[in-house]
């Protein structure tokens, strides 16, 4: 079936659609903001990737890092100078850019400076958030818990939409398999798609295995291609991936975030079995299987 | 009695289960329980009918399921309910209703005004009635 459509970007940004028949859209950046200059490298060299493949492009970076797993961890440049940063990306290259936000008071700021709102996995049932993302108008991206089967997502649509807000993106970034491991379930692309509303893919995510290095969380970069491919095949509206030019440096996410000199790859790739998707559907149609 | 019209000892829409297409399984069926009556009927904001879903559905529905009972359950009526049923006017006489009823070995029949939902026939009513005027 095909999804709700919508726009992502205000102001003079090169505004992004995302749903129905659109072109796949990438949602992309470093798991925190580290700096200013890393921050502003990162977008350049992702944008030219995009540019070069003609993807359209969301930059992805947060301000606050609230989920680490240790105490020790790096939590992030803070909100100010973190939406600053972002708001210079957007500025400087014109592209929309998300981040998420773990306090409801801080959602009607990140909003002033967002061009999507991003909620966090562990936060997608709680009402307070989701009220306050849905009341700051932007468009949300909805990531499935790890903990979360993918028909009860549909509560915290409902929730949204109570709130008055319809402009949704569903993504899976993995579901706890056991202790300490994900699976990839991609029915749920299909379940979640069933809300109406686009759903997102989150590769990098998806291959994590949560603090399965006791006091901060393992992956296999090894997988995503063939995911990527998995899920642009089954049928997805956006691509996420955490982009780093060094993970192993990364302040966070260093086993899960991809290589930026991966992404052309992946994103290739990714754009190609899209393509093939909408081309089988208008061949064969919408998938109508008894 | 037998002639008379069958809208007359119909249950009232306000007394038994209607719910919207959008509405998910469990409400019809808490619906259902709280009216303690085997069907629920889907209208549209114009209380137009569009579908019912009966008891009989729900059996039915149970045994050819393939999914978990926690998707089940929040399944909206529009996938799983029944665009084929039978209903009368208001013109429709309680013996004719019961010989339908009787017929099809239906229970409850949706009394419709044009296309409009106004009130449920239900049999077990029809025979509470019959023996205390008999």
């Amino acid at each position: 079936m095909t999804s709700k459509k919508f726009e992502i970007g205000y102001g003079n940004v090169k505004k992004v659609i995302i749903g129905s028949n659109s072109p796949l859209v990438f949602i992309g950046g470093p798991c925190a903001i580290e700096s200013r200059e890393h921050a502003l490298f990162m977008a350049v060299a992702i944008k030219n990737v995009c540019e070069k493949l003609e993807i359209p492009f969301i930059f992805k970076s947060c301000y606050d890092k609230d989920c680490r797993s240790s105490i020790e961890s790096f939590h992030g440049v803070g909100i100010d100078e973190g939406l600053d940063i972002l708001s210079e990306v957007r500025h400087k290259l014109k592209i929309p850019v998300v981040s998420d936000f773990s306090d409801p008071a801080w959602a009607k700021e990140t909003a002033e400076v967002c061009d999507l709102i991003q909620i966090p996995a562990y936060l997608c049932r709680q009402t307070s958030i989701l009220r306050a993302a849905a009341e700051t108008g932007r468009p949300i991206h909805l990531k499935k818990g790890q903990f979360m089967s993918p028909w009860n997502m549909r509560n915290s649509v409902k929730k949204i939409e109570k709130f008055g807000n319809e402009k949704i993106i569903l993504t899976d970034r993995g579901t706890f398999f056991g202790y300490n491991s994900l699976i990839n379930d991609f029915r749920s692309l299909t379940i979640m798609a069933d809300t109406g509303y686009p759903v997102c893919y989150d590769a990098t995510h998806s291959i994590q295995n949560p603090t399965s290095m006791g006091n901060i969380s393992g992956g296999e970069r090894r997988f995503i291609p063939s995911l990527v491919r998995a899920a642009a095949a089954a049928g997805i509206d956006a691509l996420f991936m955490e982009v780093h030019d060094e993970p192993p440096q990364a302040l966070s996410d260093p086993n899960t975030q991809i290589y930026l000199s991966d992404i052309e790859m992946v994103l290739a790739q990714a754009k190609a079995f899209h393509e093939l998707n909408q081309k089988l559907r208008s061949t064969w149609g919408e998938d109508n299987v008894k | 009695m037998l002639n008379d019209l069958a809208k007359i000892y119909s249950i009232d829409v306000k007394d038994f289960p209607v719910v919207k297409e959008n509405d998910i399984l469990k409400l019809s069926l808490e619906l259902m329980s709280k009216y303690r009556i085997g069907i629920s009927v889907i209208c549209n904001d114009l209380n137009e009918i569009q579908s019912i879903f009966t008891d009989g559905d729900f059996r039915r529905l149970i045994l050819r399921n393939q999914k978990p009972l926690p998707a089940l359950l929040v399944t909206e009526m529009k996938n799983i309910s029944n665009k084929d049923f039978l209903s009368v006017n208001t013109d429709t006489t309680v013996l004719q209703a019961i010989q339908i009823m009787t017929k099809n070995k239906i229970l409850n029949l949706p009394v419709l005004e044009g296309n409009k939902l106004i009130g449920i026939l239900n049999l077990e009513r029809v025979i509470n009635f019959l023996i205390d005027n008999e």
